[in-house]
C-alpha cells in the first residue's frame, strides 16, 4: 500500500504541494487529475523519490521512498518526457532496465511485439508516440509494485491506447501492482481507474473511489409549472444550475434517492436523472470550488 | 560503489572506454615509432600524462551531466540506488577510464626504460602514483565545480572559471607587487604561494616538482578530501528541481562574476592608483565602462536575459568603491607593509648598483661626457658582515634602499628622470664564482637620488666602482 502523508513541496517561494494526503491500495489504479500546473508531475516525482518533500513522507509498504533506495526497487516512474541517452536504442535501454530492475524477458518480448517497435533503431529517430510506447513497454515489462505514469496516453494513437489499457489491466490482475496515472485524457482514465484524486490549489481537494464519487453526483433534468431560482434549491447541494424557459438542468451532489425526494416536494412535471462521467465530475468539482471561493 | 551502476556504465560506455584506451596507448607509444630508443620512456609518460589530464576535464561533466538535466534526474534519482552510491560509482568509473590507459602505457614505457637502464623501478612507481593522485584530485575538483551549476553549459563555464581563478589571483597580486610594493616585482617569491591555490598547476608539476614534491602531494591530498566532502553534500542534498534552471548557487555565477569583476577592478586601481584622482579617473574611466559592459554580458549569460536591475549596478558600484579603497590603503600603508618585509639582519648580502652621477660630482672628477653611469657590485659574505669597512658600505646601501622605498610612494612618474637602480639579494651562500642565490630575498629599487662621489669612494675601498662615459671606463680610485 502507498501512503502519502502530509506532503508539502515548494519551488523557491512558490508552494506547489501543501499537506497532500492520500493512499493507494494494492492492485488499484489511481487517476491523478488536475488543471495545468496543479502539481501532478511534482507529486509523482515526490512519490518516486526524485524530489525531496519539505514536509511529510511517502511510504510504500512502510518504506520511505526518498530515504530508502531499496524502496525504489519496487517503483517505476515514467515521466512525461522520458530520458533516453543520445544514441540509445530499445536494446541499450533494456540493459538499463535489466541492470536496475527485475525485467521480465518474456513480457519484454511480448510487449515489444505488441507495440511493433524495432529494438535496434536509435530512439532519437522515433516519433513522440513511439518514444512514449518505448517507455510504456519497459513499464509493463519491469513489473514494479508501484507504477507511476505521467501523461501516460500523451501521443498514443487510439489503437495503442486500447492495447496498453488492456495490457495494464491484465498485469494488475496477474501481479496486483498499484498504478498512479496522471493524464488530461479523463475519458481514458475513466476506463481503467478505480480511484482518483483531484489536485487543486496545492492540495488534494477530492479523492476516493471513482464509482462512488460518480454515484454521489448526478445531472437532473426537470420541468416545473412555476418559476424557480437557484436559491429555491438551497436545501440541496447544487453544483450547477441552468434554466431554459421552464426546463431546468441541475447538477446536484448527494444520494440520488434523497435528492429525488427533495425535488418531488416542488411538484415537477418531469424528472430525468443522468449519470455524470469522470470528465464532468472533474469539471463540476473544480467549478463548484471556484464558485464557492468567489462567493 | 554500486555494482549495478558500474556494470551499466561499463556496458553503456564501452565504445568511449575502448576509444580513450586505444587513443592514449597509441599516443604514448608514438615516440617509439620514430626511434626505438629505450630513453623515450619519459616523453611517452608526459604524453600519457597530458592526455590523462585532459580526460579529467571531460569525463566528470560527461558522466555527471545527469544531475543537470530534468528528464535525466527523473531517471537517475528514481533508481533504487542512493545518490551517494550513484556519485561514488560515477567518480570511480571516471577516474578508472582516465587512469587505466595511462597505467598500461606508463608500465610498458617504464619496462622499456628499465631494460635500457635509464631508470630505477621506484621512478616508475612514482610516476604511477603521480598519475593516480592527479586523476583523483582533478576528477573530484572538476566534479565539484561542475556540480555548482544547473546546466551542462554552465557547468563547463564553472570548471573553466575556477581553473583560471588562481591564475587571475596571481596576475592581480603580480600587478599589485609591481605597482605598490617597493622592491618587489611581478616575479616576487612571495607570490609562489599562489601556486598552492591551483590543483591543476600542482598536478601538472608533481611529476617534476623537485624538493617541493612532498608538499605538493600533501596539498593535493587535502584538496581531494575537501572536494569529495563538498561534492558529496552538493549531490546528495541536491534539489533535483535545480536541473536546467539558472545557476544561482552562491558558488556558481554569483560568486564567479563578482570575483572576476572585483579582481579586474583591483587590477585597474593598482595600475593607475599612484596618480592623483583626476588623472586616475580620466585614464581609467574607459576601462570601467568596458568592464561594466563585460559585467552586463556575464549577467546575461547567467540569467539568460538582459535585466537592468538597480541592485546589480549598486553591487558594481560598491565593487568599484571597494577596489579604490583597497588601492588607497595599499598606497598609504606602503603596500600593506610588504615593502618593509625584507630581512633587516641578513647573514650575507649582495648589492648591485647602477646609476648616474650628479653634475657636481662629474665636475669634481673632470668628466665632460654626456653619458655617465656608475656600476658597483658588492658582495658581503657572512664572515665579513661585522668588518667596519663592510658595515659602513652596507649602511650606505641600506640608506639608499630606505630612501628608494620612501621615494617610491611619494614621487611620480614625472620625477623618474636620471634615476638609478639598486638590486639587493639577501642570504647567499658561497663566494666568488660559486655564489648561490636563493629564490627568495631578491629586491629591486628605483633610486631617485644617486649615490654621491663621497659614498662611492667609501665603497671603492672594498669593491670596484666603475664609471662608464661615452668613450671610456674609469675605475674610481
Amino acid at each position: 500500500m502507498l501512503l502519502i502523508e502530509n506532503i508539502s513541496k515548494s519551488f523557491g517561494e512558490k508552494d506547489v504541494l501543501n499537506n497532500v494526503c492520500f493512499k493507494v491500495e494494492d492492485g488499484s489504479i489511481f487517476g491523478l487529475v488536475g488543471v495545468n500546473g496543479a502539481g501532478k508531475s511534482t507529486l509523482l516525482r515526490v512519490i518516486s523519490g526524485v524530489y525531496r518533500p519539505e514536509q511529510g513522507e511517502v511510504l510504500l509498504n512502510g518504506q520511505n521512498t526518498y530515504n530508502d533506495p531499496s524502496a525504489r526497487k519496487d517503483i517505476l516512474y515514467v515521466s512525461d518526457d522520458p530520458y533516453y541517452p543520445y544514441g540509445s536504442t530499445i536494446e541499450t535501454m533494456k540493459t538499463y532496465y535489466e541492470t536496475f530492475y527485475d525485467l521480465d524477458e518474456e513480457a519484454y518480448k511480448k510487449y515489444l511485439q505488441m507495440f511493433h517497435l524495432d529494438p535496434k533503431i536509435s530512439i532519437s529517430n522515433f516519433s513522440k508516440g513511439m518514444k512514449r510506447q518505448t517507455s510504456l513497454l519497459f513499464a509493463l515489462a519491469v513489473h514494479p509494485k508501484l507504477l507511476l505514469l505521467d501523461e501516460a496516453f500523451d501521443g498514443l494513437d487510439p489503437l495503442i491506447r486500447l492495447s496498453f489499457k488492456k495490457a495494464l489491466a491484465e498485469l494488475i490482475e496477474e501481479t496486483g501492482i498499484s498504478v498512479i496515472i496522471s493524464s488530461h485524457s479523463l475519458k481514458e482514465l475513466e476506463d481503467i481507474c478505480d480511484s482518483f484524486g483531484i489536485l487543486e490549489d496545492t492540495h488534494m481537494s477530492t479523492y476516493g473511489d471513482l464509482l462512488e464519487s460518480k454515484e454521489n453526483i448526478n445531472k437532473y433534468q426537470l420541468a416545473f409549472t412555476e418559476e424557480y431560482g437557484k436559491e429555491d434549491f438551497a436545501s440541496l447541494d447544487v453544483v450547477r444550475f441552468e434554466k431554459q424557459g421552464r426546463v431546468y438542468q441541475l447538477v446536484i451532489r448527494g444520494n440520488e434517492e434523497d435528492v429525488r425526494t427533495e425535488l418531488q416536494k416542488k411538484d415537477p412535471l418531469l424528472i430525468d436523472v443522468l449519470p455524470v462521467n469522470f470528465e464532468e465530475l472533474f469539471i463540476y468539482e473544480v467549478e463548484s470550488r471556484n464558485e464557492a471561493e468567489h462567493e | 560503489m554500486n555494482k549495478n551502476v558500474f556494470t551499466y556504465l561499463l556496458k553503456s560506455k564501452k565504445i568511449l572506454v575502448v576509444f580513450l584506451f586505444i587513443m592514449n596507448l597509441a599516443l604514448m607509444l608514438t615516440p617509439y615509432i620514430s626511434s626505438m630508443r629505450t630513453g623515450n620512456y619519459y616523453v611517452s609518460w608526459i604524453i600519457g600524462y597530458v592526455f590523462m589530464f585532459g580526460t579529467c576535464y571531460i569525463l566528470p561533466p560527461y558522466l555527471l551531466r545527469f544531475i543537470q538535466s530534468k528528464n535525466a534526474t527523473d531517471s537517475y534519482f528514481s533508481l533504487p540506488v542512493s545518490r551517494r552510491e550513484l556519485l561514488n560509482t560515477n567518480l570511480l568509473f571516471s577516474a578508472l577510464v582516465s587512469y587505466c590507459p595511462f597505467l598500461v602505457g606508463a608500465v610498458i614505457s617504464g619496462i622499456i626504460g628499465l631494460a635500457g637502464g635509464h631508470i630505477e623501478i621506484t621512478e616508475l612507481f612514482r610516476i604511477l602514483f603521480c598519475g593516480l593522485l592527479t586523476v583523483a584530485v582533478l576528477t573530484l575538483v572538476n566534479s565539484l565545480f561542475f556540480s555548482f551549476a544547473n546546466t551542462l553549459f554552465d557547468g563547463m563555464v564553472m570548471i573553466a572559471a575556477y581553473t583560471a581563478m588562481p591564475l587571475m589571483i596571481y596576475i592581480v597580486l603580480g600587478v599589485f607587487f609591481e605597482t605598490h610594493v617597493a622592491g618587489m616585482s611581478y616575479w616576487s617569491s612571495l607570490l609562489d604561494g599562489v601556486r598552492y591555490l591551483s590543483p591543476a598547476f600542482l598536478c601538472g608539476n608533481i611529476v617534476g616538482g623537485g624538493s617541493k614534491r612532498i608538499v605538493y602531494y600533501i596539498v593535493l591530498a587535502v584538496y581531494a578530501v575537501i572536494a569529495y566532502v563538498l561534492l558529496s553534500r552538493e549531490v546528495v542534498d541536491r534539489k533535483a528541481e535545480r536541473a536546467e534552471q539558472i545557476s544561482d548557487h552562491f558558488f556558481a555565477y554569483p560568486f564567479v562574476i563578482y570575483f572576476y569583476a572585483f579582481a579586474i577592478l583591483c587590477m585597474i586601481t593598482f595600475f593607475w592608483g599612484n596618480r592623483n584622482f583626476i588623472s586616475f579617473f580620466k585614464d581609467s574611466i574607459i576601462y570601467y565602462i568596458l568592464l561594466l559592459f563585460i559585467f552586463t554580458v556575464a549577467n546575461f549569460v547567467y540569467r539568460r536575459k538582459i535585466r537592468f536591475e538597480p541592485k546589480t549596478f549598486v553591487f558594481f558600484a560598491i565593487s568599484i568603491i571597494l577596489s579604490l579603497l583597497v588601492g588607497l590603503a595599499a598606497n598609504k600603508t606602503q603596500g600593506f607593509g610588504l615593502s618593509r618585509m625584507y630581512d633587516h639582519n641578513p647573514k650575507s648580502v649582495s648589492y648591485v648598483y647602477n646609476g648616474p652621477l650628479s653634475k657636481e660630482d662629474c665636475e669634481e672628477l673632470e668628466i665632460k661626457s654626456e653619458y655617465v653611469s656608475v656600476f658597483v657590485e658588492l658582495q658581503i659574505p657572512e664572515r665579513l658582515m661585522n668588518e667596519p669597512q663592510y658595515s659602513e658600505a652596507m649602511k650606505i646601501m641600506e640608506n639608499s634602499r630606505e630612501k628608494a622605498i620612501e621615494d617610491y610612494y611619494t614621487k611620480s612618474d614625472q620625477d623618474r628622470t636620471n634615476t638609478g637602480y639598486l638590486s639587493i639579494r639577501d642570504n647567499f651562500t658561497g663566494e666568488g664564482n660559486y655564489v648561490h642565490y636563493d629564490d627568495s630575498g631578491q629586491y629591486g629599487y628605483t633610486v631617485y637620488e644617486p649615490l654621491s662621489i663621497d659614498q662611492l669612494r667609501v665603497l671603492s675601498k672594498i669593491t670596484q666602482v666603475s664609471i662608464y662615459t661615452d668613450d671610456k671606463e674609469l675605475i674610481l680610485p
